[in-house]
């Protein structure tokens, strides 16, 4: 397997804004494609740690995250399997918070995460970057290294503001300067009883530019149990709406990244 | 006796991993797939535990880390060790301690005794077919152990020393079926590789025949390993290298010489004999004539492995067994190459009626092509490392470290 090339995908979570659901997407996501037989790799790029805990690792990478863009190592070296076959994880650091200084001593800053990225290509089917909320030189290392940004909207407007910053960016033409970065939003945390919500994401998926996926993922008591569980959903609510609504936007994800021949 | 005793439940595993390895890890058995599992102080699964029993012949467990948690199954293995598990690097070493002036017999029966733990350790792994070394240090603990009931025969009672040697000879011939195939399923892609490009394909039911055989020659070495004689023999042979000591000296005319002596003695008439056959060979005798100096050759590498290292100085006898592996790696060779061309020749009367057969043919014809130069090539290079083997110094150096 090794030695055939894969046709390996990068997917990013990310939105400017914190705590809309990115790393539980990055977590649910990445583990679907794992138990469909992918061998996946989620990469915690939040000093938070938040993915590297849910998965019961320790958030220490060793020389830290500018160690892993100097190369002085393979990053394959800080791989840890987790419990779930065929998934693996590279932790995270509390040093990631410098990342952004780290990536501005190279020359092409935004390429750095692609190429540190570019030996564990050959082990992968799918790589999850999970991104911190910001708009920095890291999100737009993220972009540069990514096939598709998913980014989580809770239908609320101030979130909905930040997508339409997102929005903005890509028209710009900062997102995925030298390839073609998908953008796929969709709904999280939505909650079809509250009005406001349904306005929200009406509007959203009226505005042509963006690609707002068909699945939205309910707010949920079993998301919140993660931290408890410290599991993905599907491990210990395998038939919660939490997990269908994951399996359903994973399978359009798919279906989005790899369309049937015509 | 029951046959389950000295087995291990899964359960009792988990305790004596529980109590070995606490309070730093957890063992328990995943939900799921019920397999035991090693946690850290975070939960998180460190290290995945395989239980293999084998009906008779106890258990043991097989540590496989999870990726990036290598270290952690270093301390876990660490910690199993101070707790009565048996480190798998110990499962072929003899490194038996003796001193010159020790009498013979409670020597030879202190290095037997040690053989047969090794037999033990990897009687289960060979059984489970875990992996083909257990086999393979299984083969060679008995290999070793009938070396040294030949070389050193004068300590043993003659109606004792004659029985048991039938008895391993018998054991060590229901492994060797398994052994060779073993090996050619193991080399098979090497093998493959000598046949011209074009007809590598067509190997394939030879693949497929050695595969059935190998499965035959298991169960029936299965079943002669758990057969009553060899549950005898083993019982058996415990009692006999308890007590050398306490039976009559009358017929065993070594017994009480010092092991340094007997040992050097030994060591001179075997060095002795292999030159004497090795200077007999030409590149025009049979392969057996190569093969019988081989067979001296290892016999001569046990001595020097098992009594000479631990009681004559190291300096001269490590160079001795470096410049004897040189000279039996050509003979391996050889060897090897005698012996898969007489298989490929037994085996392609089986292949001619099954499908794909003629192209297999064809193509073992190539290969016994390929073999028979690679054997040749082997005769070439005899003269050379036997000469090194033999050379005058090497026979003086010999002389004079095991003179009397």
């Amino acid at each position: 397997m090794s030695k055939t090339k894969r046709d390996t995908r990068v997917l990013a979570t990310y939105n400017i804004k914190g705590g809309v659901g990115k790393t539980s997407a990055a977590v649910n996501l990445a583990y679907l494609a794992a138990q469909a037989g992918h061998p996946t790799l989620l990469w915690d790029l939040d000093p938070q740690a938040a993915s590297t805990y849910l998965f019961r690792v320790r958030p220490k990478v060793k020389g830290g995250g500018r160690g892993l863009l100097k190369r002085r190592s393979h990053a394959g070296d800080h791989v840890k399997a987790t419990d779930h076959e065929q998934l693996e994880l590279l932790p995270a650091d509390f040093s990631y918070r410098h990342l952004d200084l780290a990536l501005d001593q190279f020359k092409k800053p935004a390429s750095r995460l692609g190429r540190v990225l570019a030996p564990l290509r050959a082990e992968y089917d799918y790589i999850f970057l999970d991104c911190p909320p910001s708009i920095s030189l890291v999100s737009e290392a993220v972009f540069e290294a990514s096939d598709a940004l998913l980014v989580p909207v809770i239908p609320s407007t101030l979130s909905s503001r930040a997508y339409e910053q997102l929005e903005t960016l890509a028209s710009h033409g900062k997102v995925g300067r030298k390839r073609k970065t998908a953008i796929f939003a969709f709904f999280s945390m939505a909650d079809v009883t509250r009005p406001l919500h349904l306005q929200v994401m009406e509007r959203l998926r009226k505005i042509e530019a963006l690609t707002v996926l068909g699945v939205a993922i309910p707010t949920s008591d079993e998301v919140e149990m993660m931290g408890e569980e410290r599991n993905p959903v599907a491990v210990f609510a395998p038939e919660g709406p939490a997990t269908v609504a994951y399996q359903a936007l994973w399978a359009e994800i798919e279906t989005r990244l790899h369309p049937p021949p015509e | 006796m029951s046959d389950r005793e000295g087995l291990l439940s899964s359960s009792s595993l988990l305790a004596a991993g529980r109590s070995a390895l606490a309070p730093a890890f957890t063992v328990e058995q995943e939900a799921g797939t019920g397999e035991p599992v090693v946690r850290d102080e975070l939960g998180k699964i460190v290290c995945r535990l395989s239980v293999a029993v084998a009906p008779g012949a106890g258990w043991w467990v097989e540590l496989r880390p999870l990726r990036g948690y290598d270290k952690e199954c270093e301390r876990i293995e660490w910690l199993l060790l101070q707790h009565g598990f048996t480190p798998a690097a110990d499962w072929s070493n003899v490194d038996v301690v003796m001193q010159p002036l020790e009498r013979s017999d409670v020597v030879v029966a202190r290095v037997l005794l040690r053989l047969r733990e090794i037999q033990d350790q990897n009687l289960p792994g060979t059984l489970v077919d875990a992996d083909i070394e257990y086999l393979h240090d299984f083969r060679v603990a008995i290999r070793r152990t009938r070396s040294v009931l030949r070389e050193m025969r004068g300590v043993f009672a003659p109606a004792d020393l004659a029985r048991v040697r039938a008895s391993f000879k018998w054991l060590q011939d229901q492994t060797s079926a398994t052994r060779d195939l073993d090996v050619y399923l193991r080399d098979f892609g090497e093998l493959r590789a000598m046949a011209p490009a074009a007809m590598q394909a067509d190997l394939a039911p030879l693949q497929a025949l050695l595969s059935a055989r190998h499965q035959g020659a298991r169960a029936s070495m299965e079943e002669g390993l758990r057969s009553e004689r060899a549950r005898t023999l083993h019982a058996e042979w415990l009692e006999i290298l308890k007590a050398p000591v306490l039976e009559d000296e009358a017929e065993r005319p070594d017994a009480a010489r010092p092991i340094g002596e007997l040992t050097a003695g030994r060591v001179r008439a075997v060095h002795r004999r292999m030159v004497r056959m090795g200077r007999a060979i030409t590149p025009d005798s049979p392969p057996e004539d190569y093969h019988e100096l081989r067979k001296k050759g290892k016999e001569l590498r046990y001595l020097l492995e098992l009594f000479a290292k631990p009681l004559f100085d190291g300096e001269v006898v490590r160079p001795m067994i470096k410049s004897l592996k040189g000279l039996q790696d050509v003979l391996g060779m050889h060897q090897d190459r005698e012996v898969q061309m007489e298989m490929l020749k037994e085996i392609a009367h089986s292949l001619v009626a099954k499908p794909g057969g003629a192209g297999a043919l064809l193509a073992i014809g190539a290969l016994i092509e390929r073999l028979e130069a690679d054997a040749e090539a082997a005769r070439g290079s005899f003269a050379a490392s036997f000469a090194e083997f033999a050379s005058e110094a090497q026979c003086k150096l010999v002389a004079e470290v095991f003179s009397r």
